[in-house]
């Protein structure tokens, strides 16, 4: 038959394998990992996105069972761990209620109430740096003739504020840290 | 077209949609004029060369367009502001409320300041009272000019009509209110933001009166 000369679909597929390299123990976990972390990851933006529930992140990382399963909550949990941030607050504390119910609590307020201690403080610096910054925006703008209390200089394109502002951040990150990466490992072992 | 000593308009009178703007000569440091809505770059149904012809018009008063230092957006439509962007390139600042920025960045603009009710110094002698009047935008502004009674309102008062309050952002209570507090003002010259049935230049007290009094009655 002239079938017989041609190799199936399966005979090809199965000599491209053959012809791989064998990987070793730490490539292939590298694999998994690119593999798997993509899907927790997706899971905690559906979730910050308002797609998914609270209560549906467990079962929803809980699809994936053993090692793959393990890799998808750290993906999971690493998304939204690194959504606590103090520039975006209301997508923080959706990020931690998150955390706090993959942990298995139903609420935490110890990292609720370093959270919100932590906002208050970085709110209160910065609004502080821009009543400070914008006197020195009103000096120059009155250098070149506009002044008056209808003037509100644009603090957004004001170098020395974006400066400031990147400084007082790097202030606030060590203790951020901290915050995230304890209720990091309270999520993960949970799972 | 000069109306008197510092204050310029220049009407729309091509056939497609664009502003009217006005110009505030020599009222910054080393003689530099404030631009009012410099209005569409390029029309966009009929590719009229809307700013090439204000800048003709500036230049026709007499006046040096690159000593524009300062252009005020009475808020964030494209009929507005587009001419702004390009002049922003030449080195004029540029300001609006800060409710109005967002349209203005979508246009590719940004703002160097931004304007609120109050009172805007110019130089240190001349003075504009910025009114915040949203309704046809959020963040729309109006000028006024107390010393020689000139109001440029922008959107929120056509010659017998209104702006319209059907854009995102628009609001007809609070364009009323808005007018309300431009008639209890003392004016002599009314620049709307359009030639809708009429230049839109209104000169002398009585005929400002009335078009807000008949405005008034309709709103
Ligand atoms: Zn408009």
């Amino acid at each position: 038959m002239e079938e017989e000369g041609i190799k199936s679909a399966l005979e090809l597929a199965m000599e491209r394998v053959s012809k791989l390299p064998e990987l070793s123990a730490e490539e292939i976990a590298e694999q998994r990992e690119k593999e798997y972390r993509p899907l927790g990851e997706a899971i905690g933006h559906r979730y910050l996105e308002g797609i998914l529930a609270v209560g549906e992140l467990a079962p929803e990382a809980g699809r994936h069972e053993g090692d793959s399963g393990r890799i998808v909550r750290r993906g999971l949990v690493g998304c939204l761990s690194g959504a606590i941030e103090l520039e975006k607050p209301a997508a923080a504390e959706r990020a931690l209620a998150g955390l706090v119910a993959l942990a298995g609590k139903g609420d935490d307020g110890a990292a609720a109430s370093d959270w919100g201690r932590l906002l208050g403080e970085y709110e209160e610096r910065r609004a502080a740096l821009a009543e400070e910054q914008a006197a020195g925006a009103r000096l120059r703008l009155a250098a070149l003739g506009i002044s008056g209390s209808a003037v509100v200089p644009v603090m957004e394109r004001d170098e020395g504020y974006r400066t400031a502002l990147a400084a007082l951040r790097r202030e606030f990150e060590p203790a951020l840290e901290r915050l995230r990466s304890r209720l990091r490992r309270e999520a993960e072992t949970a799972g | 077209m000069k109306v008197f000593d510092r204050f310029h308009v220049y009407l729309w009178n091509g056939r497609d949609n664009n502003c009217n703007s006005c110009l505030f000569a020599g009222v910054l440091p080393g003689g530099k004029h404030v631009l009012v809505d410099p209005g569409h770059f390029v029309t966009p149904a009929m590719g009229e060369s809307a700013l090439e012809r204000l800048l003709a018009g500036i230049r026709r008063d007499g006046l040096d367009p690159s000593a524009i230092g300062l252009v005020i957006l009475t808020h964030g439509h494209p009929d507005h502001v587009e001419g702004a962007v390009d002049l922003a390139r030449l080195g004029a600042k540029v300001a609006l409320h800060r409710e109005d920025g967002e349209l203005f960045r979508r246009m590719g603009g940004e703002a160097d300041l931004y304007l609120q009710d109050g009172t805007l110094e110019l130089d240190g002698e001349f003075r504009l009272d910025v009114l915040h009047s949203p309704g046809h935008s959020p963040g729309h502004i109006t000028l006024y000019w107390p010393e020689r009674k000139v109001l440029v309102a922008g959107d929120c008062v056509f010659y017998r009509s209104t702006g319209r309050t059907d854009f995102p952002g628009g609001d007809a209570g609070q364009l009323r209110r808005s007018i309300e507090r431009m008639a209890a003002l003392d004016v002599e010259e009314l620049l709307c933001g359009h030639p809708y049935g009429h230049s839109g230049f209104i000169r002398g007290r009585e005929e400002v009166r009335e078009n807000f009094r008949i405005i008034l009655t309709y709103l």
